[in-house]
């Protein structure tokens, strides 16, 4: 069974390759002009020349588990790189921690002895606290104001750092993951259900204080523990993507699924800055197009199996909620002012609401 | 040259008698040098990450635990609770040894110290009473390889955190195997009472019997403290340590009064001590570890392993014999560090589920323990019993047959593992 | 001269030995103070990170203690085979070549501390992960200046390695006598 599989996908993948490279000319050509130099541009808009004689092998280190759309797309990632390259890259992915946590990843992408990481915008919180809203629950409402933002020169400014003084290079943007969700044994209708409700959270200050503002109990719980403690009452809900519940087959011991859409995750790869730029052209085509194809394929089987995760929810025996969420975006954006005047100063409110509605 | 030399290198070191800890460190060094080439930062960061987690955090909590329990006579009084609830059965002692084990050994993280601890109570007890030496002595050697199954355990604490599976999970997995064993350990001490027309306790008036329990009850709640925390979400397996530190040192201070601040402070000292060399060395074995999976060693193993023998039975009796004959050399907790990441990947190819893998390798490193020719706690019982080495190996036979007989069920049936903890919703897989 | 040295190198082990006797402590504050504080529903966060950096800094202190006295974890069957001179030598380049391990890691760890700069913990805005990489860094110098002092001890005969028979002789006179002592006050008792 499984030699079949792997032939499907690699099918699937092809038609893929061909289909998304048409839609990419225009896309990549806009897009690496700020970011790299002319001469990639023009590699990537067709088939990447040769010589490819440099042989290098690389590994991405990452924490989501085997058979997410993460880890599948980390895998696609290395074959299209190999493909591209005529055989010249290896990407070797460890999947499941296997070879380091994120905290970790990231310090060694950093010193440049880890070549790729898989995670979301990790840096955000890792080194660029003052853009702490781009991780607040109620902020961002939709894919579109996420990718508005992320894109924005705004968010730019904080890649440019990311890249320059943490050697942390984004590889291909960030692709939607999910929104993240909530699960509950009491029904949760409006902000005023939540007073009391012991939610678990993971050890995030910013989430922790932003949930507690809207009048829930954090309890800081290990994934690994959540199902046992959800069991036996140490909490009363949990949030998250749908898939994370889904993983850990929540609906056996929760009543409801509360659709907050609270945060817009998104996740990608990150690649050592270093690394990329001592690369020939051709090769950092190779990356740039493996790359966002790569992407690309993450944000379509992600939003395929949102809808399928949140089905199974549902014939687990969870009753699904579509609460009024007005009253959880006053609640939170009561906390936001003093973040921005605190914390979150590269921007303010005002230009970041502005930049999500595509005013700038 | 081919990496996968570092592990003959990691071997020759560790038999010359380097300190574990630096064999793996300069195996590391070497798989680095022929594979990914020197990445300094990733020595540094990665024995600080072994360390940097909370699961490892149990280790020395438990031994603090168990070293307070020990200062406060535990054993003692564990072993007359014992004997006041089994001693009037046929074969009294000998049951009482196995019970007395069950509970409480394995967290003061060496062989000897239990042998030398509770054997002294059991042998000098049952020699009183008129049991053949041959026969304490073995009753007591086997017994001990109870210990580590049952929780607390630190040889379990170390292989969930190698491997990253749920510390619960492998807690709550023991339960089941270590109620075979002591059945099974029951039933042959039954067979041995009959035969050798062994003395039995009189049954114990009711007052005896209350004194037993108010003296020896409170000890042995410890391990069902343990169990209860984690099915009700309590705590979890790591804070189950402190909270048996703390209970601990409740009894010795407030309800037994026999350590006063003092005692306290060398006891904590003592627990330092002892704790340095399992701390680092799991530090080195997590660079070690990730060494190895950088360079591809364990998928290397692996596919020969997979290639070679295509039946999983096959290969479970493969790594029961190899584990036994580590067992028999080898400390526990430095076979655990140095084999899991090996073992691992290749038993999960097997179809093998982690929890089970980590039960069968402490069963077989325990057993290996007590095995001729270098099992540490036969030396232990050799000294502690004043019996001649020859004696107690010939002693021990039906009793490695009973211990053999406990592993084959436990490996073959994989359910003895893994039912209780995916009952309890503990990720049973 | 060699008696103040030893006297100092007793007192760094004294120190070391009291510091994480503390941090034994305060993690097992932490980790109950944690328990309680679910229970009771208040919100917490950091606890856990700051029990494990705790013990990181336990772990990483006691390390050079381990080299001075000779009580890593080995396996020595093999070793304890070997006549006692010869012994001496080989563990005089075992130290040596402990103190070059250590030497390395500490040529790590200072990539290390220059690397984390400016990163701080995830729930523990405070802490700096760079000050813990000091500490370890500590902790490693030291295991590179004790293995080499252990080595010549061992060299001049100030020190002497104590075989594993010897050591678990030794653990067991100490649980004989603990027994005894026991058996003879309940004899008293009785
Ligand atoms: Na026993
Ligand atoms: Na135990």
């Amino acid at each position: 069974a499984c030699g079949g599989d792997k032939k499907e996908t690699t099918k699937a993948a092809e038609e893929k390759t061909t289909k998304a490279a048409e839609e990419k000319t225009t896309k990549a050509a806009e897009e690496k002009t700020t970011a790299a130099g002319d001469e990639t541009t023009k590699a990537a808009a067709g088939e990447i020349e040769g010589p490819f004689d440099e042989k290098y092998t690389w590994s991405l280190a990452t924490t989501y588990a085997t058979g997410t759309p993460m880890v599948d797309a980390y895998y696609k990632f290395a074959d299209l790189m190999n493909e591209y390259s005529d055989g010249a890259i290896t990407l070797n992915v460890f999947p499941d921690s296997s070879l380091m946590g994120e905290n970790d990843s990231f310090l060694a992408l950093k010193s440049g002895e880890l070549e790729f990481c898989g995670f979301g915008p990790t840096p955000f919180y890792l080194y660029s606290e003052d853009y702490g809203f781009m991780l607040a629950p109620f902020l961002i409402e939709t894919r579109e104001a996420y990718n508005n933002l992320y894109n924005s020169d705004l968010v730019e400014q904080a890649k440019e750092l990311w890249r320059t003084e943490y050697n942390t290079r984004d590889v291909a943007g960030m692709a939607y993951r999910g929104y993240r969700n909530m699960s509950c044994n009491k029904a949760i209708n409006s902000v005023d259900d939540l007073k009391g409700v012991k939610l678990r959270l993971n050890d995030n200050q910013l989430w922790s204080e932003s949930w507690s503002a809207l009048g829930a109990t954090p309890v800081p719980i290990a994934l690994g523990e959540l199902y046992t403690s959800i069991q036996n009452g140490a909490a009363d809900a949990s949030e998250g993507p749908w898939e994370q519940m889904k993983s850990i087959n929540l609906e056996e011991v929760q009543d409801y699924i509360i659709e907050t859409k609270h945060i817009c995750e998104s996740v990608g790869m990150w690649m050592a800055e270093d690394l990329y730029q001592s690369l020939p052209d051709n090769y950092k085509a190779v990356v740039d197009k493996a790359g966002q194809e790569a992407i690309d394929y993450l944000e379509k089987e992600a939003i395929a199996r949102e809808d399928d995760y949140k089905q199974q929810l549902i014939d687990g025996g969870c009753e699904f909620i579509e609460p009024d969420l007005s009253g959880f975006k006053e609640k939170a954006e009561a906390i936001w002012a003093d973040y921005f005047k605190s914390t979150w100063t590269a921007s303010t409110l005002e230009e970041v609401q502005a930049i999500m509605a595509g005013e700038q | 040259m081919d990496p996968i030399w570092g592990l003959l290198l990691l071997l020759v070191l560790f038999l010359a008698g380097l300190p574990v800890t630096y064999a793996l460190g300069f195996s590391a060094l070497f798989i680095m040098r022929f594979s990914t080439g020197m990445k300094w930062i990733t020595i540094g960061q990665q024995m600080m990450a072994g360390l940097n987690s909370f699961t490892i955090l149990a280790v020395p909590l438990f031994l603090l635990a168990g070293k307070l329990m020990n200062k406060c006579g535990v054993t003692d009084r564990l072993f007359k609770f014992a004997r006041a609830i089994v001693g009037w059965m046929p074969g009294g002692l000998g049951h009482v040894n196995i019970l007395a084990s069950f509970i409480f050994a394995g967290m003061s993280g060496t062989a000897i110290a239990d042998a030398s601890g509770l054997g002294l109570i059991e042998i000098k007890a049952m020699k009183d009473a008129g049991y053949d030496k041959d026969f304490s002595c073995a009753v007591t050697a086997a017994s001990s390889t109870l210990g580590p199954i049952i929780p607390p355990s630190m040889p379990l604490v170390v292989y969930g955190t190698i491997s990253g599976t749920s510390i619960g999970a492998l807690f709550v997995a023991g339960v089941i195997p270590g109620i075979i064993m002591g059945v099974i350990m029951m039933a042959l001490v039954f067979i041995y009472a009959l035969i050798r027309k062994y003395p039995r306790d009189r049954v114990g008036s009711k007052r005896e019997l209350l004194h037993a329990c108010k003296e020896g009850f409170l000890p042995c709640m410890t391990p069902v403290i343990i169990l209860l925390g984690i099915y009700t979400g309590i705590f979890t397996p790591t804070e189950s340590a402190a909270i048996v530190v703390v209970y601990a040192a409740i009894l010795g201070i407030l309800v037994y009064r026999e350590i006063n601040f003092r005692e306290f402070v060398d006891v904590l000292k003592e627990t330092v001590a002892d704790a340095i060399g399992i701390c680092i060395l799991i530090s080195a074995a997590t660079l070690f570890g990730n060494v190895l999976v950088k360079a591809m060693i364990p998928q290397t193993v692996m596919e020969f392993i997979v290639n070679s023998i295509n039946n999983k039975y096959v290969f479970l009796l493969i790594l029961n014999l190899a584990l036994l004959l580590v067992g028999m050399f080898m400390e526990t907790v430095s076979a655990i560090t140095i084999l899991t990441p090996i073992i691992l990947p290749v038993a999960v190819a097997f179809g093998i589920n982690p929890i089970h893998l980590g039960i069968i390798m402490v069963l077989n490193l325990m057993i290996g323990v007590v095995s001729p020719p270098f099992g540490v706690v036969l030396f232990a019982i050799n000294k502690v019993g004043e019996i001649s080495f020859g004696r107690l190996v010939k002693a021990m036979v039906p009793w490695f047959i009973v211990l053999l007989a406990a592993l084959a069920i436990v490996t073959m049936l994989p359910w003895t593992c893994t039912w209780l903890p995916s009952t309890m919703g503990l990720g049973g897989l | 001269m060699v008696k103040t040295f030893n006297k100092i190198l007793d007192n760094i082990e004294k120190a070391v030995i009291t510091i994480d006797s503390i941090l034994l402590v305060i993690i097992t504050i932490i980790v109950v103070f944690q328990v309680i504080a679910r229970k009771l529903n208040i919100s917490m966060t950091g606890t856990e990170e700051l029990a494990r950096y705790a013990y990181v800094i336990f772990a990483f202190l006691a390390w050079p203690i381990a080299a001075l006295r000779g009580t890593d974890v080995c396996v020595t069957f093999l070793f304890d085979k070997l006549p006692g001179k010869v012994r001496h030598v080989v563990l005089a380049v075992f130290h040596i070549s402990m103190s070059v391990f250590a030497g390395i890691c500490v040529y790590s760890l200072i990539k290390n501390i220059e690397n984390a700069k400016g990163i701080i913990a995830a729930s523990n805005r405070w802490l700096h992960i760079s000050w813990v990489y000091i500490i370890v860094a500590v902790g490693l110098v030291a295991t590179v200046i004790f293995n080499i002092i252990r080595c010549i001890f061992l060299l001049t005969g100030q020190a002497v390695y104590v075989s594993q028979d010897e050591k678990d002789a030794m653990e067991l006179e100490a649980a004989k006598e603990a027994f005894e002592k026991q058996q003879e006050l309940e004899k008293k008792g009785e």
